[in-house]
């Protein structure tokens, strides 16, 4: 009789082992499944901040610089361009230069700003939000920005957008 | 005794597991880094292109807030109220002696759009400032911005 008592307390032992197993293992699964979940959200975000601040740094050249020549939208020859700017002066755009670039081939265009893997569309729209020029394609920006400047003396918004490109 | 048992160790455990996941939602939340920054840029270049255009004269226009109104249609007013949904602005102006001078913004309280209670409720808020000088008078301009 006292034998038959020591074999089910080793069957209590297994029925604890098979819970505590599953248990850690749902823990695992959970684990796993999190981590991999938050990984996701860090690579998006972290190309979400890589396009923004790119996009960043481009308004800035665009509605600050004048490029490079100063009058590179003179020039005949578009690889002696090695900057764009769209100004005469910081925040005020000048009409000659937009022109120029919205004639600007689209890939020339894309290797003078450094856009290696990112297409770019580009809008200007006046204080009444009808568009003034466009540049680039509109392929469904991946992350848009936009903005404020002038246009002969009027109050501009300048849109920027980015996408994937290969 | 049978069953589970809360030991010190398994505490300790929880706790630090506890500490990770917070830490890490935490850090997770504030990888938008780059939304600030545009709007600090947004902000400083309106205030540029606001200054070049004449927007902010409001000075020799004689924009002084008489009983809650402002006897004269200003074009800073026209600016604000013309400005995307998503950037909400509050602009407030003042004497050099830090009184307060004018204050506009795009704040509806009708709508969902850029409510002033969004500026207190944990949104992300940047303030951008430029000084400007008109009759020999220095009024320094103070620009509030967020998403709405």
């Amino acid at each position: 009789m006292s034998k038959m008592c020591s074999d089910k307390k080793g069957q209590l032992t297994t029925l604890d082992l098979i819970v505590s197993s599953m248990i850690f293992l749902s823990i695992v699964v959970m684990f796993i499944w999190s981590w991999g979940e938050a990984n996701a959200v860090v690579m998006g975000t972290e190309q979400m901040n890589d396009y923004r601040h790119k996009a960043i740094d481009l308004l800035d050249i665009l509605l600050k610089t004048r490029g490079m020549p100063e009058h590179w939208e003179d020039s005949d020859n578009l690889t002696n361009v090695s900057s764009i700017g769209l100004v005469s002066e910081p925040g005020v755009l000048d009409r000659g230069k937009l022109r120029a670039f919205e004639q600007m081939p689209y890939q020339e265009a894309r290797r003078v700003l450094g856009l290696t893997h990112e297409g770019y569309y580009m809008e200007l729209l006046n204080e009444r939000n009808r568009t003034l020029y466009t540049f680039g394609r509109d392929s469904g920006e991946f992350i848009t920005l936009e903005r404020p400047a002038l246009l002969d003396g009027d109050f501009v918004t300048f849109k920027l957008g980015l996408f994937e490109e290969g | 005794m049978s069953g589970f048992t809360i030991t010190l160790d398994a505490v300790l455990a929880l706790t630090i597991a506890g500490l990770l996941v917070a830490s890490t939602a935490k850090l997770l939340s504030e990888t938008d880094i780059g939304q600030d920054e545009q709007l600090v840029k947004y902000g400083y270049d309106f205030l540029a292109a606001a200054e070049k255009s004449d927007a902010l004269d409001i000075v020799s226009q004689g924009c002084y807030k008489v009983n809650e109104t402002y006897p004269c249609t200003e074009r800073f007013r026209e600016l604000i109220d013309r400005l995307p949904l998503s950037i909400c602005i509050n602009t407030t102006m003042r004497f050099q002696d830090g009184t307060f001078y004018y204050h506009a913004d795009n704040v509806k309280y009708a709508t969902n759009k850029c409510r002033e209670s969004d500026a207190f409720a944990g949104v992300s808020v940047v303030s951008v400032s430029r000084v400007i000088t008109r009759d020999g008078m220095v009024f320094p301009v103070t620009l509030r911005l967020w998403y709405g």
